[in-house]
């Protein structure tokens, strides 16, 4: 249906600029997800992309055509916002007709259309209600009706899911990735939430402080995250980072040692890495493992159990405290010590600028 | 009996005045756009306008009344209806603009943006949008102006005589220089506060919410 491209897109407030340069291609059919802390300026992306902001510089072209200066309705888009937005004082059938209505197509054309619409996302008995009327689900579907009546060229989503309860978030999150199945159309979507974005992207945009720190699917984020932001940002909970210094490198690796451990070889390209130089080791909590003869030590701190899982704080001899992940039925008592092994193979290492050195091995899904 | 017919041509163009200067004479048309501007389109000096806007209304009419009397007699719209209207609406636009600005701010804006994705030019985003959803602040905006310029007696005395002279006049020529009329004046007085007493008790509760809309959660 529609491609977006992004060249070099800048947005100046008040001399400061928030946007600051960015490029992307979103290709027809892809669910991309901007993700990334308040503040980054992926809703403020997302704003000009739908012509509801000015873009100070840079050009955005939707189907191989610039319309930084085309009226929002003109741009073929459609969005869903994080408040729902819809018209108070029109009831749903009104709410999804206004646009059509505007647009100037005919009654019997427009009936039908909403009536389809309706039918398939279950709100065809609601159709005379006011939003008021209705529970937040129910209007976050009328709000996402009122885009695909207008069979947009891409949809656009505004934390559409934040302001629903946790269970019903996650219904909507199976309930859009499957709208999408079957619409096909080029989505943006916009969340602070990582876990929405794992589940639903194809194509995941890490914003911090408007630069683009990483583009790529979900487990390539996960995988092989390029900088500390990155991976700091997915996965949940958190990575965790020890400080380590290396001993040598070679063919196999980075050797490095631990503050109070022995020595590790993970699987990085050296590069140019020095004897003697200090980098960030990072590893997620569900590749550490409980191992009496584990190279490093600590004491429980916290235990929080999930049911499925069992997550233990454990804080190390210099006084960091790391997440580790284990199975629920692992009985960890506070103020234990415990042994350690991490997992050479998914660690992670990242230099003083705080970038990734590129692994050996690519994740097999990670492509 | 004689001031009968006087009385009513009063009434009559205590109405006039008090209705025209408001929907007709339009201080709401002006006042819509003005507060529309200035509620989702705010500039540098948005505040600074609002607040110069309102420190006219704490200058004492007194103190422009000569000018303002030498302006309506230049141009002939001393003691016409249309020169009162003018001024009515003038001395209550500030209050209006404030009132619709501040029920303006309570409309949130995705919806209006809503509307714009959905292809509402400016117009249409106003009236089809806006003002639906800001009825019931723009009702108590009228209804406070209409009670405003009804009571309204500086200018009525200052800038009519007998062929603009609305009620306020009507009452206060029973103190004249032959005497106190108090039997006269009393039922006048009455008379004139009857229909916005009955009108605002209608209203009081969309009066009560205009007044005090905005000012707590």
């Amino acid at each position: 249906m529609a491609k977006v491209e992004l060249r070099d897109i800048r947005k100046t407030y008040h001399a400061e600029e928030i946007i600051k340069g960015v490029s992307l291609d979103i290709n027809d059919e892809d669910f991309v997800v901007f993700v990334g802390p308040s503040g980054c300026g992926k809703s403020t992306l997302l704003r000009m992309i739908a012509g509801l902001e000015e873009i100070s510089g840079g050009d955005l072209m939707i189907d191989g055509k610039r319309v930084n200066d085309v009226e929002p309705a003109k741009r073929g888009l459609a969005m869903v916002f994080q408040s729902y937005a819809l018209y108070p004082h029109m009831n749903v059938y009104q709410n999804m007709e206004f646009g059509l209505k505007l647009a100037g197509m005919p009654e019997a054309e427009r009936r039908q259309k909403i009536t389809d619409v309706a039918k398939t996302l279950q709100l065809d008995t609601y159709l005379k209600h006011k939003p008021g009327q209705l529970s937040g689900g129910q209007r976050q579907r009328v709000a996402i009706g009122r885009a695909i009546v207008r069979n947009p060229k891409v949809f656009l989503f505004d934390e559409p899911l934040s302001n629903l309860d946790a269970a019903l978030r996650g219904q909507m999150r199976v309930e859009l990735a499957t709208l999408h199945r079957r619409l096909k159309a080029t989505t943006i979507y916009v969340t602070h939430d990582q876990v929405e974005a794992m589940t639903m992207a194809d194509k995941i945009v890490v914003l911090q402080k408007g630069v683009v720190e990483q583009v790529g699917s979900p487990l390539e984020l996960y995988h092989h995250p390029r900088n500390l932001f990155v991976a700091r940002f997915i996965g949940s909970p958190p990575m965790n980072f020890l400080p380590v210094t290396v001993r040598s490198t070679g063919t196999e690796g980075i050797t490095v040692v631990l503050d109070h451990g022995n020595p590790l070889v993970v699987p990085v390209l050296p590069n140019d890495t020095a004897a003697a130089e200090s980098l960030t080791l990072g590893i997620r909590p569900e590749h550490i493992v409980l191992d009496p003869n584990g190279e490093i030590e600590g004491i429980i701190r916290m235990v929080e159990r999930l049911g499925a899982l069992t997550l233990l704080h454990v804080a190390m001899p210099d006084g960091t405290l790391i997440i580790v992940q284990t199975d629920g039925d692992h009985g960890g008592e506070v103020d234990h010590p415990i042994r350690l092994h991490l997992l050479a193979e998914n660690c992670h290492l990242f230099d003083a600028g705080g970038m990734a050195l590129t692994k050996l091995m690519r994740h097999r899904l990670a492509d | 009996m004689t001031y009968l017919p006087r009385r009513i041509t009063g009434i009559s163009r205590s109405i006039l005045c008090s209705c025209q200067c408001l929907p007709r004479g339009g201080a709401l048309l002006l006042g819509v756009p003005a507060a529309y501007s200035m509620a989702f389109f705010p500039g540098k000096r948005t505040r600074g306008t609002l607040l110069w806007m309102l420190s006219t209304r704490m200058l004492p009419p007194v103190g422009v009344l000569v000018p303002v009397y030498l302006i309506a007699k230049s141009t002939h719209l001393l003691d016409t209806v249309i020169g009162l209207a003018i001024i009515n609406m003038l001395t209550n636009l500030p209050i209006i603009v404030w009132m619709l600005y501040t029920f303006f701010k309570e409309v949130p804006v995705p919806i209006l943006e809503a509307g714009r994705m959905d292809g509402a030019n400016r117009w249409q985003e106003i009236s089809i949008v806006l003002l639906p959803l800001a009825l019931p602040g723009i009702a108590s905006t009228a209804l406070l102006s209409l009670i405003l310029c009804w009571n309204e007696a500086f200018w009525s005395l200052n800038l009519t005589s007998s062929n603009a002279a609305p009620l306020a006049s009507f009452i206060a020529s029973f103190s004249s220089p032959e005497g106190l009329f108090f039997a006269k004046l009393s039922a006048a007085s009455t008379l004139a506060v009857a229909p916005i007493l009955i009108f605002g008790w209608f209203s009081q509760k969309q009066l009560v919410r205009g007044l005090t809309f905005g000012a707590v959660k």
